[in-house]
């Protein structure tokens, strides 16, 4: 299971950037996930929640947001994938989601574009 | 108290990207042609590496950078053909990274190295998401996953430059078809080259070791031009 070393590296850069910033604490941290990763976002957040009880981010609250990628067809079309894993009242998480879509302006495949993101976008702390 | 929201911006996977383009500087300044070896445990990554080596090490310096889970069994096994082979897994890692092939990198010759063969670890999944500052990418498939194995790991199909459908000699033992693995991956990736293997089909493994050296000899052009 890789998203223990990518959850110590994550760790790592709060806490540098905590000290820098001369934190007393950390609140939150807000990371992003891109839907094309092979990440699983659960058990990043479960690797955090372990990792951070014997530093300053004890207590921290975690943040998970999604990163959809964004289809863009030759013809100039592109729209948000996100629309594309809710269908009805269904969430579908399947990484194929994103391949082999139809353009429903001209009929040509998209192409994903983005959602190879792992990025600790902020972090909330007391000075 | 202060509360302050502090944007990071920090993205883990990129900064694996950075230091993958560092590695490939690197390996450009050396003229090393590398190949990442990407597929499952049984697949015959090491095989392939095998032969490329009895095949090609006459004509090029190789080396090798055994990744694979316990990556000493297999690095003994190239080790025996007489290459610099270096193991870099102790069988914690589930992929090799940029950071791995850094290290690696260190303890390798390279202005005595023409093509660098590294062997990732067997699995189809996270190996997709790291770049190592290779050339080539290559997926290495075995018609015994099941012929529907490449539908079923569409990134790394995606982000391949070669798809290898190997073993095919044991297609019809297993109920595969290697010509629908293929159309699959050429679905997915319909610029890359797909070549149907097998070890008991010398012709077929020539393709791999004409389509690797003609790679090596045209990087080699391109860093005396
Ligand atoms: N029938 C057949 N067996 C092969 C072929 N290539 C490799 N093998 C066998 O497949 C097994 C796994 O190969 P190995 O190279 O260790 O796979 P790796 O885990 O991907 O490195 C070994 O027993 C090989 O002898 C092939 O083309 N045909
Ligand atoms: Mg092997
Ligand atoms: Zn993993
Ligand atoms: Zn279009
Ligand atoms: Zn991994």
């Amino acid at each position: 299971m890789h998203e223990y070393s990518l959850a110590c590296e994550i760790m790592d850069n709060v806490i540098s950037v905590a000290e820098e910033n001369t934190a007393k604490g950390v609140n939150s941290i807000t990371l992003g996930v891109g839907r094309l990763t092979h990440v699983n976002p659960d058990q990043i957040m479960f690797c955090l929640e372990t990792l951070k009880e014997d530093n300053i981010a004890k207590g921290a609250e975690i943040i998970i947001n999604e990163i959809y990628p964004e289809m863009q067809c030759e013809c100039g079309f592109c729209e948000d994938a996100k629309k594309l894993c809710f269908v009805d009242d269904e969430i579908i998480d399947d990484i194929r989601t994103f391949l082999d879509v139809q353009c429903p302006q001209c009929g040509q495949t998209m192409h994903a574009s983005g959602g190879h993101e792992l990025v600790i976008e902020s972090i909330d702390i007391e000075q | 108290m202060l509360m302050h929201v502090i944007n990071v911006g920090h993205d883990v996977l990129k900064a694996n990207d950075k230091l993958a383009a560092r590695n490939k500087k690197l390996l450009d300044k050396n003229g090393v042609l590398a190949i990442n070896f990407m597929g499952a445990i049984g697949s015959g990554k090491t095989t392939i590496i095998e032969k490329t080596v009895e095949n090609l090490g006459s004509k090029y310096r190789l080396a090798v950078i055994a990744g694979d889970v316990v990556a000493d069994m297999d690095a003994g096994r190239i080790a025996k053909l007489g290459v610099t082979t270096i193991p870099v897994n102790t069988g914690r890692e589930c992929h090799l990274d940029a950071k791995l092939v850094e290290k690696a990198l260190k303890s390798i010759d390279l202005k005595n190295v023409d093509i660098l063969l590294m062997e990732n670890v067997g699995n189809l999944i996270c190996p997709a998401d790291y770049k190592l500052g290779e050339h080539l990418r290559v997926v290495v498939v075995s018609v015994t996953e099941g012929d529907d194995i490449v539908l079923k790991h569409p990134m790394i199909f995606k982000h391949t430059d070669i798809a290898i459908i190997h073993k095919k000699d044991l297609a019809e033992a297993v109920f595969a078809s290697a010509e629908k693995m293929e159309d699959d991956a050429k679905h997915l990736n319909p610029d890359i080259p797909v070549l149907k293997t097998s070890i008991h089909d010398a012709e077929s493994m020539d393709k791999w070791f004409s389509t690797i050296s003609s790679m090596a000899d045209q990087l080699k052009q391109e860093n005396k031009d």
